[in-house]
């Protein structure tokens, strides 16, 4: 800490550089990779679930209907035989 | 002039109509997908890789870059839900039925991360996983609204008075809305003041809230996706009697139509 920004931001130029030397810094984050590291787990569950669970839905959702079309057609057709 | 209302009425028509609504969202949502596929992995490495590390907070504030946008987005889909409650009552809107219903699920998951994150911060930054402060609480608060219209709407058959009952509740709701953006205003509390205002450039340097607006903007995008693949296979199955779902399911393999 320390070398970071001051809250009323008076530099002109936009820098984007690496905060981290090494990855071992990258994942301690500073002795509170525990912390953002739970986060951002937390965080990929909530994306992964609203991609998943509608898809796995259409999936269900298309078979049953499917097969409830043939039923309905099986059934439809058998007594003209 | 005249030309100008029937062109309206004819566009307001076209979203009660669940097949034109089902057509068109395909090509809607493959384009906010796209916007998400974009923004979220660069926002977020952004974020935790190249922002440069907060004064104060140290590396702890880029949790950030899921706490705003998950906060942000928990708030907007509330009000997204009251509009088509509201619609849903007045016009008697299929569509808006669908929307309230489908966006439940997305804005509870929202709001719970935002509350996770919130706390997780909380610990190194105040000292606590939780306070029972204005911010906090009217959070909670609205977790507890998404659950009771999921309750709602699952434990009432009837479609009809199922999307009524839940419209009504999202409309009333709207008040925690309001009560969780003055809540930084009007209480004490060890919540900091919004990141984002239209009236003023934010306090933070712009390598700080360029990945986060970027973020916010990734959320929204994946929201809006992840609304219209609900919102399609809720259409599919209220019109599973109709000739051109049908025809859709037919044409359709299980598997190929992932």
């Amino acid at each position: 800490m320390g070398s970071g920004n001051s809250p009323v931001d008076t530099r002109k130029e936009f820098i984007i550089k690496m905060a981290f030397s090494s990855l071992q810094d990258f994942l301690a984050m500073g002795g509170h990779g525990i912390y953002v590291w739970l986060a951002y787990a937390a965080g990929l569950i909530v994306f992964s679930y609203n991609l998943v669970s509608p898809t796995l839905a259409k999936r269900y959702l298309f078979r049953r209907l499917q097969q409830q079309i043939r039923r309905e057609q099986s059934t439809s057709q058998t007594p003209k035989t | 002039m005249s030309n100008l209302i029937v062109g309206f009425k004819r566009w307001f028509h076209q979203w009660g109509s669940p097949r034109w609504f089902y057509e068109r969202s395909w090509i809607w949502s493959k384009w906010l997908g796209l916007i998400a596929l974009l923004c979220l992995p660069v926002g977020i490495v952004w974020g935790l890789v190249f922002a440069p590390e907060d004064y104060q907070q140290g590396n702890s504030f880029r949790i950030i870059y899921l706490h705003v946008p998950a906060a942000v987005l928990a708030q907007s889909c509330y009000m997204i839900m009251a509009a088509a409650g509201l619609v849903s009552l007045v016009w008697k809107m299929k569509v808006a039925d669908v929307i309230l219903k489908c966006a439940a699920p997305i804005g509870a998951s929202f709001c719970f991360l935002a509350l996770f994150t919130g706390a997780v911060w909380g610990k190194p930054t105040w000292g606590t996983w939780w306070v029972w402060d204005a911010r906090l609480t009217s959070m909670l608060i609205l977790l507890f609204l998404y659950f009771g219209i999921i309750a709602l709407e699952a434990a009432i058959q009837d479609k009809i008075t199922a999307a009524r009952a839940a419209a009504l509740l999202a409309i009333v709701g709207v008040i925690n809305i309001v009560i969780i953006k003055k809540s930084v205003e009007w209480w004490n509390t060890l919540h900091q003041p919004a990141t984002f205002k239209l009236t003023e450039k934010p306090a933070m340097p712009a390598e700080m809230w360029m990945p986060l607006l970027i973020v916010v903007i990734g959320t929204y995008a994946y929201f809006g996706y992840s609304l219209f693949l609900r919102s399609r296979n809720e259409i599919l199955l209220r019109e599973r009697r109709t000739l051109w779902v049908r025809e859709i399911v037919q044409s359709t393999h299980a598997r190929s139509s992932l």
